[in-house]
């Protein structure tokens, strides 16, 4: 296992990090000197290599960050930063190694497509499922999946265990949910976090700090009820619908996923960020959440060739485009704009920024 | 030079016709002292083709103003707006605009001179004017007109058009003759100078000529017509318009006019923008006031305005207006025309009978006054006065409405105009823009299919793999397979620092799974402890270990013992049982140790099933260790193995390529197919078509490098490529022999005493007077092919040579070799070869590809002794610069696919030809290991990408993507080292070895001036290569 041969591959503190995106000039929007916590450097600006690298960091124009999960051995995460767009090339990889940075490169689209390549699965089965929710709703049906999963692999060990024969459907012989449990469920995420739930993965998508509220949990379920997902009865015990056990069914394999995040430059100032998490399952099925513009998370069910198509769009477009401004259909980039002022969130329809009103047009 | 005005540059659009005046009209200004002319052009090859029109515009004193011509094919206007447009920032002579903008104009334009002599000799001497370049100042361009002035023809110079002197004789020469005639005609004209003028008319007004106006243009008299005659008697010239001959002029022609007007005043200010003291944006003030349609207050128009309000009589004769003093009539000085008295005498004294009465009065004699004619007169007379008056102001109403009609429609027309001319140059700057994009939409197009296609493999692999693991049982472990996978890849390609941050994170997150895991199980606070520390220590050792041994300088021992030493540690701590760590340490160390054996496997097959295996054995025993299942623990360990194989293999095998290579790629395959195509044709041509026919296809298969690679290769059968040589010889190489024989045959040489003799002579020994020399003519067999002989199927490319010693008797010496180059030139032009193209090259004994370095010795003999060893540094240099300067030439010759693919094959031919026997001759000397490192994965070595690039089994981007992998150089830079082997291998000593870095490694001994030669050289070298890649074009 050796590394490819970068033209440049070089461990850096802070501090020469900082000196090495100032010596290139003031930096851009995505430039990594902006979250530098350095002094302004004053120095000569690098040549060669190093120095292509160096005006590469002062003012990219689209940044790739790749964070792949494992169940039972790691995380890890690289950051690519690109001149231009992806397909065009020359990207440098900056990656934090204990608070120093390795800088090395350059880099291609085609390695980052190496990179996940593997984590897809080689087949794949078309299975319709697309649910878009507020972000506490999904962490609460992630929370019902994963409770509900634990729940039939523990049966499926009493029954081996007994003697009993398999029943012959997946959520059969299921006790209801109590709410308690769901919460409790909920509460202990924050505390534990566990690379085979599914809720760990919307969480991290949906952004929220901290468990939702008992309040907000019931009315998540209602949400899901009403979409029969889940069934409750009238003390909120919740019953998984058979709409729901396709899913469950394919978090069985869950173990390992990766986050993809392409943030890009757009040609009026603001800034465009594409968020999705693909998690690898049994049978081929791919688990798929993405942010919508309007800031849902979508759950999907995906085949190999959904995830190829959106990955190699993702290197090979062009951000000039303003993002869709409509719902995008199954499988499509969803976008997230943002101020390019202030950073605060903004409609793809606005003109003006909502917090700072900065102009985004 | 007395040059004192330059009164008029009209502009005539050759383009891609030849254009003939058919008419001319050349009229004078005095006022202004300008010369206006205004011609018509037609096409001479197609009668048919006419309403050429032009547009002359009155020059003001020391000012150019120039006119643009528009050349209308029946009708259609020529896009000569665009051009017109860009001059805005043009800063060069117009006519370099033009040509610039793809269009062949030139330019004509009157100078005028104080005195006959300083015009002649302006028109004889051949200096170089601000407008003419090196074509246009000869005196063929030139005519003396009127005594004092000269017209010339002034063209773009160094712009791509030039006139042979076939050339001006048959254009310019008429064109000027008959501007000259019509000049002459109009200066003749003229009324004599004011010294000349009666005195009684000293305050008689400058006679004056009316400009040209469309309507003039379409009256000017056919070529060939007789011209006017100069006679006072002549009768005036034809009345009002509707009486004219019928105007070819259409409304659209007129507006067009307009605007091309505007265009002509922009030119006309850009010129002489420093010179003349006109400003800038005066100039351009007054061009958008024409194309508005503001027309300038017209001195001619001042000038007839003031002599009529005096009350002067207008009359015009041959183009020249004037006006007569007529009774009353008042001169600047307030004095009033006597008829009777033949001048002008003090107001108050003239002729005109004073009255009170008031037109219409009737007198005692029943006689009328008439105002008009200051005296009484008959009723009828006056009645018919009245109603004369009446018409004339009728018509002089309906004149204004019509001119206010024909301005309005012009206004109007010429804003349409530029409106069009706007919206076209947007509509044009947009196609250009969506162009772009559409270029870039296909790139990544190419790319995104290259992207799948790449995915496809890869999930191919991942396929194959999983399929492995399902024939062991393991399917179920596919997902965590996919993870070591994605691991291994993510630090194969990031490196090991990139996988350092998952240390701290994947510890934690350990920690806190068996923690967890602990928690629930309802383990005591102590054991609970415990698996957060056990689960710490397991993460973070993976990612140290991870980064420390694969640092440079870490020995195998130390990256065999310290993960042993570490998996003993973490053994103890969960098992507590220090025979257990042990064993584990053991292990580890055996599948360290067997595992660095196994890499070094060449087989990659064999290599990774031994991997797979010692994983799954590591893993069995090492559950068995921890009181584990075998059976559990082989299953995991071959699920590691497969993993990091298929991670590994993809990121190691596969090679990442950029669009551009993808484009390369493209290219190639494009070029494979015209190729193919030629072949086609030629096959079908030999089977089915005419000798000219094959002929035809013969030459552009020669011209095509993929088509002759193809020819031979091993695809094409034999009767083909026989029937390609005859062809060949018989079509390109013969003739081209001949003609050269014949072209140097024809070449003579007159020495001092006048006696004219053929030029180039063969010497030879006279076989009957030992000691003593023949002269005869070249003949075809003296000249050489040293690339086979007659029959064989033809190289790449044709070296000719002179096969025998060709005197110049010009010099008494052997010819130099330049001329046998130019005879083969012109033979190449006369039969319509390509040189360049088939790439026919003349060799000589100075030629960079002349191998033979020591007199009397054949290339074939100086190969023998260069493989022999016994080759010197200059040679090597030498051998060197011949391969380099055909790495050049393909980048020349070929598009850039075409050109990559031909550096690899000469580079390789050249490789094989002479590199590879020096390196065999010299002891101790190989390649540098750049080009013989192997890669672990696919066992290619960089020699090998370079070699399956000249055979065509691997597309040159393909190739640039993968020697770029391996070696960190560009594929052009790779060929480039390598042609600069035969230099390094000549000057380095028996003891030496092939330098490893891209720099010179001297042998010791070598001389502190060879050295520093040599470095020199080098340093140049690399700069050229700098400087050649600066450029736009795609570079590998």
């Amino acid at each position: 296992m050796t590394a490819l041969p970068f033209a440049l591959h070089k461990l850096m503190t802070r501090a020469e990090l900082a000196g090495l995106i100032d010596g290139a000039g003031p930096p851009g929007p995505l430039s990594p000197r902006t979250l530098l916590d350095a002094p302004k450097q004053l120095g000569p600006p690098a040549t060669g290599s190093l120095g292509d690298a160096a005006n590469v960091l002062r003012d990219p124009h689209s940044r790739i960050t790749l964070r792949i999960w494992g169940g039972e051995e790691a995380s890890a995460e690289t950051t690519v930063l690109f001149p231009a767009d992806p397909a065009a090339g020359g990207g440098y990889l900056l990656n934090d190694v204990e608070g120093n940075f390795d800088v090395s490169g350059p880099v291609d689209a085609e390695q980052i497509l190496a990179l996940v390549a593997p984590l897809l699965p080689p087949s794949a089965q078309d299975i319709p499922f697309v649910a878009e929710l507020e972000p506490t709703t999904m962490a609460v049906l992630a929370a019902v999946i994963d409770i509900a999963r634990d729940d039939v692999r523990q049966d499926r060990i009493a029954r081996v265990l007994d003697g009993r024969r398999m029943p012959d459907s997946l959520l059969a012989d299921l006790h209801p949910l109590a709410p308690a449990r769901l919460a409790a469920h909920l509460d202990a995420w924050w505390v534990l976090s566990r690379f085979d739930q599914l809720l760990t993965y919307a969480v991290a998508l949906g952004g929220k700090p901290k468990p939702p509220q008992q309040s907000a949990v019931a009315t998540a379920l209602l949400q899901l009820s009403e979409a029969r997902l889940i069934a409750i009865d009238d003390k909120l015990h919740v019953t998984p619908t058979s709409e729901l056990a396709r899913l469950v069914e394919a978090a069985f394999g869950l173990c390992a996923g990766f986050q993809w995040q392409r943030v890009a430059t757009l040609g009026d100032g603001s800034i465009l960020i594409v968020e999705r998490i693909v998690l690898p399952c049994a049978g081929g099925r791919i688990l798929d959440l993405s942010v919508t513009p309007e800031g849902l998370v979508r759950l999907a069910l995906a085949g190999r060739e959904e995830v190829t198509a959106f990955l190699i769009g993702e290197l090979t477009s062009s951000p000039a485009a303003a993002p869709p401004t409509t719902a995008a259909p199954r499988g499509a980039v969803q976008a997230r704009r943002f101020c390019g002022h202030c950073g605060h969130p903004v409609a793809a329809a606005d003109r003006f920024c909502g917090a700072c009103g900065g102009e985004l047009t | 030079m007395g040059r004192r005005k330059t009164l008029l540059l009209m502009l005539v659009a050759f383009g891609a016709l030849v254009l003939t005046p058919s008419a001319v009209r050349a009229q004078q200004d005095p006022e202004h002292d300008a010369l206006v002319l205004a011609l018509r052009m037609q096409q001479p090859s197609d009668p048919g083709w006419q309403a050429m029109m032009k547009i002359a515009i009155l020059i003001v004193p020391d000012r150019e103003m120039t006119a643009i011509l528009e050349t209308r094919n029946n009708g259609v206007p020529a896009k000569v707006f665009h051009q017109v447009f860009n001059l805005l920032t043009w800063k060069y002579n117009p006519a370099q605009g033009f040509v610039y903008a793809g269009r062949n104009h030139t330019g004509i334009r009157l100078l005028s001179f104080n005195r006959p002599d300083e015009a002649s000799r302006y028109a004889a001497s051949t200096e170089a004017s601000d407008f003419s370049g090196p074509f246009f100042t000869r005196p063929a361009c030139r005519r003396i007109v009127g005594g004092r002035h000269v017209i010339e023809i002034a063209g773009p110079s160094g712009c791509g058009i030039s006139f042979s002197s076939d050339q001006l004789r048959a254009v310019v020469g008429p064109l000027l003759d008959v501007l000259a005639a019509q000049a002459n005609k109009a200066l003749s004209s003229l009324p004599p100078p004011a010294a000349d003028q009666p005195p009684v008319t000293q305050t008689q007004p400058p006679v004056s000529t009316p400009p040209l106006t469309p309507e003039d243009l379409a009256t000017v008299p056919p070529l060939g017509s007789e011209p006017p005659t100069m006679t006072e008697n002549e009768p005036e010239p034809q009345g009002p318009a509707d009486e004219q001959p019928v105007s070819e002029l259409t409304p659209a022609e007129i507006a067009a006019a307009a605007g091309l007007a505007g265009g002509a005043a922009l030119l006309g200010s850009l010129l002489m923008l420093g010179t003349s003291g006109v400003r800038r944006d005066e100039a351009i003030a007054a061009i958008r006031d024409l194309l508005r349609g503001h027309v300038p207050e017209d001195p001619y128009e001042a000038w007839k305005r003031k002599y009529e309000a005096l009350g002067w009589k207008y009359s015009e004769k041959d183009g020249v207006g004037t006006f007569d003093p007529i009774d009353g009539a008042r001169n600047e000085g307030g004095e009033i025309y006597s008829a009777e008295r033949g001048g002008f005498v003090p107001a108050g004294e003239g002729s005109r009978v004073l009255t009170s009465a008031r037109d219409g009065d009737v007198n005692e004699r029943g006689e009328i006054w008439s105002e008009n004619e200051g005296a009484w007169v008959q009723r009828t007379y006056w009645d018919q006065e009245r109603s004369r008056a009446a018409d004339l102001e009728a018509r002089r109403a309906g004149e204004i409405a019509e001119a206010e009609r024909i301005s309005r429609v012009e206004s109007e027309a010429a804003s349409q105009e530029t409106a069009r001319f706007a919206e076209r140059i947007a509509a044009e700057r947009a196609a250009n823009e969506a162009a772009l994009a559409a270029e870039k939409a296909r790139l990544n197009q190419l790319y995104a299919e290259h992207l799948h296609r790449v995915m496809d493999a890869e999930m191919a692999e991942s396929t194959r793999q999983e399929h492995w693991a399902d024939v062991m049982a393991v399917g179920e472990y596919v997902s965590k397979a996919t993870l070591a996978a994605a691991k291994t890849g993510m630090m194969v390609v990031a490196g090991p620092a990139g996988w350092i941050p998952a240390m701290a994170g994947s510890g934690i997150i350990s920690s806190a799974e068996e923690g967890a895991r602990a928690w629930v199980a309802g383990d005591s606070g102590g054991k609970l402890a415990g698996a957060f520390a056990a689960g710490f220590l397991s993460g973070a050792k993976d990612g140290a270990v991870g980064r420390y041994v694969n640092m440079p300088r870490i020995s195998n021992v130390v990256k065999v013992l310290l993960p042993a030493e570490l998996d003993t540690a973490e053994t103890l701590l969960r098992t507590g049982d220090p025979r257990k760590a042990l064993a584990a340490g053991g292990l580890s160390a055996f599948g360290g140790w067997v595992g660095q054996k196994a890499g070094n496997i060449g087989n990659t097959v064999t290599r990774e099933g031994a991997q797979v295996l010692l994983g799954g054995f590591m893993g069995a025993v090492g559950r068995v260790t921890t009181d584990g299942n075998f059976t559990e623990g082989f299953i995991d360990g071959v699920v590691g193995g497969i993993g990091s194989t298929v991670g590994g293999r993809i990121a190691n095998a596969h090679t990442p390529m950029t669009a551009a290579q993808i484009q390369l790629d493209q290219e190639a395959l494009e070029n494979a197919a015209k190729g193919q195509g030629l072949v086609d044709d030629l096959k079908h041509a030999i089977a089915h078509g005419t000798p000219e026919e094959q002929k035809a296809a013969l030459h552009r298969v020669l011209e095509n490098r993929d088509a002759k690679l193809q020819l031979k290769g091993d695809n094409v059968d034999e009767a083909t490529k026989t029937a390609f040589a005859a062809l060949t010889d018989e079509h390109r190489t013969k003739p081209l022999f001949e003609g050269t024989a014949a072209h140097l045959n024809g070449q003579t040489v007159t020495d001092d005493k006048g006696v004219t003799t053929t030029r180039f002579v063969v010497r030879e020994p006279d076989p009957a007077k030992p000691g003593s020399f023949l002269e005869r003519e070249v003949r075809p067999t003296d000249i050489k092919s040293g690339s086979g002989s007659a029959g064989a199927a033809p190289g790449m490319d044709l070296d000719m040579y002179a096969g025998a010693t060709i005197i110049d008797k010009k010099t008494g010496r052997p010819a130099h070799p330049r001329e046998l180059e130019e005879a083969v030139k012109v033979t190449c032009d006369k039969l319509g070869i390509s040189k360049s193209q088939q790439e026919i090259n003349v060799i000589h004994p100075t030629h960079v590809e002349a191998y033979a370095k020591r007199p009397g010795e054949t290339p074939k003999d100086f190969l023998a002794r260069m493989n022999a060893g016994q080759v010197r540094g200059s040679e090597g240099r030498s051998l060197s610069e011949v391969t380099a300067v055909k790495l050049a030439e393909a980048g020349v010759l070929h598009n850039p696919a075409g050109a990559a693919s031909e550096r690899c094959r000469t580079v390789i031919k050249d490789y094989d030809r002479i590199t590879s026997g020096l390196l065999e001759a010299k002891p101790g000397a190989r390649l540098p290991p750049v080009f013989t490192a192997r890669n672990a994965v696919t066992g290619e070595t960089p020699m090998d990408i370079l070699r399956a690039v000249a055979n065509g089994r691997m597309p040159p981007g393909t190739a640039d993507a993968k020697f770029r992998a391996a070696t960190g150089m560009s594929l052009t830079a790779g060929a480039e080292k390598l042609a600069q082997m035969p230099e390094f291998i000549a000057k380095i000593g028996a003891t030496g070895r092939a330098p490893a870095g891209p720099g010179l490694v001297y042998p010791t001994g070598m001389s502190p001036g060879e050295i520093a030669t040599a470095a020199l050289r080098q340093a140049l070298r690399i700069g050229s290569d700098k400087a050649s890649r600066s450029g736009p074009k795609l570079s590998l």
